[in-house]
């Protein structure tokens, strides 16, 4: 898809191809994405271990979010402008918004799968209390950790370009990208800048999520190595 | 309401044995004696201490292991001393011995799930024992191998008992299992669970598996528990045609001469 769109690339004769204005693009969204993703995915394993721990908040606020997991990130982006303006923090804003409701959930979910045996063990071993989260409840939702990190790397990436594509903030990032290759009327651009997109998401889950969660699921005997 | 009315003393050094049918609150005595569960009434006295919740001093052996996952065989043993906060130099030491005591030195870095059944459990076992408890509960822990194996654990457990004295309360639902490793067999009642019977067992250890007395005594608890589910069929008010009983196989049926309708 990356050749056929570069090939395509080349034989327009629209508006030059500058290829150190998209290596920017790529710079700049992928500076984003890792704040962004360090960000939300803090506050999304924060928020499930809460929603896990305390029964009380999870019947308060989990209705909550499940509702608010079903909004598409972009929907996020008009009040962003109205209370942050069209700039980086806005960016951030809907990065957050539209993937910590969703994997706090699934994160709680996961919790929810640690067989209640290892907690029995662990009391009677003498691990109590903070001891008992630490050597217990943490190293035994890594499962549930390694796909969580995985589907919050996916909710921020998509918000991310979204959010791009929207606010006209600089440096300009792949979203926005997209976005002037549509004004352009260039469409190799749009399958250009879409196939790059597609590669950088393909590239981050092979090369880090991937990985991340073979190692944990072969570590606990889950993965099918035979 | 699972038990009720049940009052059971074990000596020190003493191997009790649980018997009774499923559902008669075998497991939840343990997990009283254990501190898991609190009782509606009742108490659990440890050398003249209560019993208020679970903790090192009984630990326990589960049917499913209970092994961590994300640890190795020798970092499972030595997860009780490590929350103990004992030094590093005692726990490898105390680790190291425990590991030897179920035979398992060659496998201590191997990761749980590169074990097998049987030898998961010696590493269940191992680290129950490595803390050093004044009891050891057992919840139905080879309940889940083969018969092979089984029968090479029986050995092992024997062994370490020998060896370490340790008072043991162990719940089986296989007469075989309480016969071959009680010095106490209790017998227990279900609806409410209460003990039915309490059979005393005098044989020397370790104990052959054919020796006529064994066989003899094992008649005496099976005949009990069979006596107990039919006691429990009758009482659930069951209907007559859901009522069975074992039948003699009638061998000696009439020929099928009416075989082939007369044509």
């Amino acid at each position: 898809m990356l050749l056929l769109s570069a090939t395509l690339a080349a034989a327009s004769s629209n508006a030059p191809w500058r290829p150190p204005a998209l290596l920017a693009a790529i710079l700049t969204s992928t500076l984003r994405l890792v704040v962004g993703f360090v960000v939300s995915t803090t506050l999304s394993l924060l928020l499930g271990l809460m929603l896990y721990s305390f029964p009380a908040v999870n019947r308060f606020v989990g209705p909550l979010f499940l509702g608010l997991q079903t909004l598409p990130s972009v929907c996020w982006a008009p009040l962003a402008i109205l209370l942050l303006g069209s700039n980086e923090p806005a960016i951030l804003f809907v990065m957050v918004m539209g993937s910590t409701f969703a994997v706090s959930l699934s994160f709680r979910d996961g919790l929810r799968t640690i067989p209640p045996l290892y907690t029995r063990a662990g009391l009677m071993l003498g691990a109590t209390g903070p001891k008992l989260l630490q050597h217990v409840l943490l190293p035994a939702s890594l499962p549930a950790l390694s796909s969580s990190l995985r589907q919050s790397f996916s909710f921020t990436w998509r918000s991310l370009l979204g959010a791009e594509f929207i606010f006209d903030v600089y440096p300009h990032g792949l979203g926005f990208m997209l976005q002037s290759a549509r004004h352009l009327n260039d469409i190799p651009r749009i399958a250009t800048v879409m196939a790059l997109m597609v590669t950088i998401g393909i590239l981050a889950d092979r090369l880090c999520f991937g990985p991340l969660e073979h190692r944990i699921h072969t570590h606990f005997g889950l993965a099918n190595t035979a | 309401m699972t038990l009720q009315d049940i009052s059971l003393d074990c000596s020190p050094g003493e191997f009790v044995v649980l018997v009774g049918p499923s559902g008669c609150g075998k497991s939840t005595l343990l997990n009283i004696a254990a501190g898991m569960t609190t009782p509606d009434s009742g108490s659990v006295t440890l050398d003249d201490a209560p019993v208020m919740s679970p903790g090192p001093s009984r630990s326990m052996v589960f049917q499913d292991h209970a092994l961590f996952p994300w640890l190795t065989a020798y970092q499972n043993i030595e997860f009780g001393l490590k929350m103990a906060n004992l030094p590093k130099s005692e726990r490898e030491g105390r680790t190291r011995a425990a590991l030897a005591a179920v035979h398992l030195t060659h496998s201590a870095d191997k990761l749980i799930h590169q074990l097998s059944g049987g030898m998961k459990q010696r590493v269940a076992i191992a680290r129950a024992l490595v803390l050093d408890p004044a009891v050891l509960l057992m919840d139905e822990p080879f309940a889940a191998l083969d018969a092979q194996t089984r029968t090479l654990l029986h050995l092992q457990l024997q062994e370490l008992w020998g060896n370490t004295r340790k008072t043991i309360l162990f719940v089986t639902h296989s007469v075989g299992e309480a016969v071959r490793l009680a010095d106490r067999i209790i017998v227990l009642h279900t609806h409410p669970g209460r003990i039915r019977k309490e059979i005393p067992v005098d044989l020397p250890h370790p104990r052959r598996l054919d020796s006529p007395d064994l066989n003899e005594l094992a008649r005496i608890v099976r005949k009990e528990i069979e006596d107990e589910v039919t006691h429990v069929n009758a009482t659930q008010g069951l209907a007559a045609e859901d009522l069975w009983t074992p039948q003699t196989p009638d061998h000696h049926a009439p020929p099928l001469s009416d075989l082939g309708g007369g044509i």
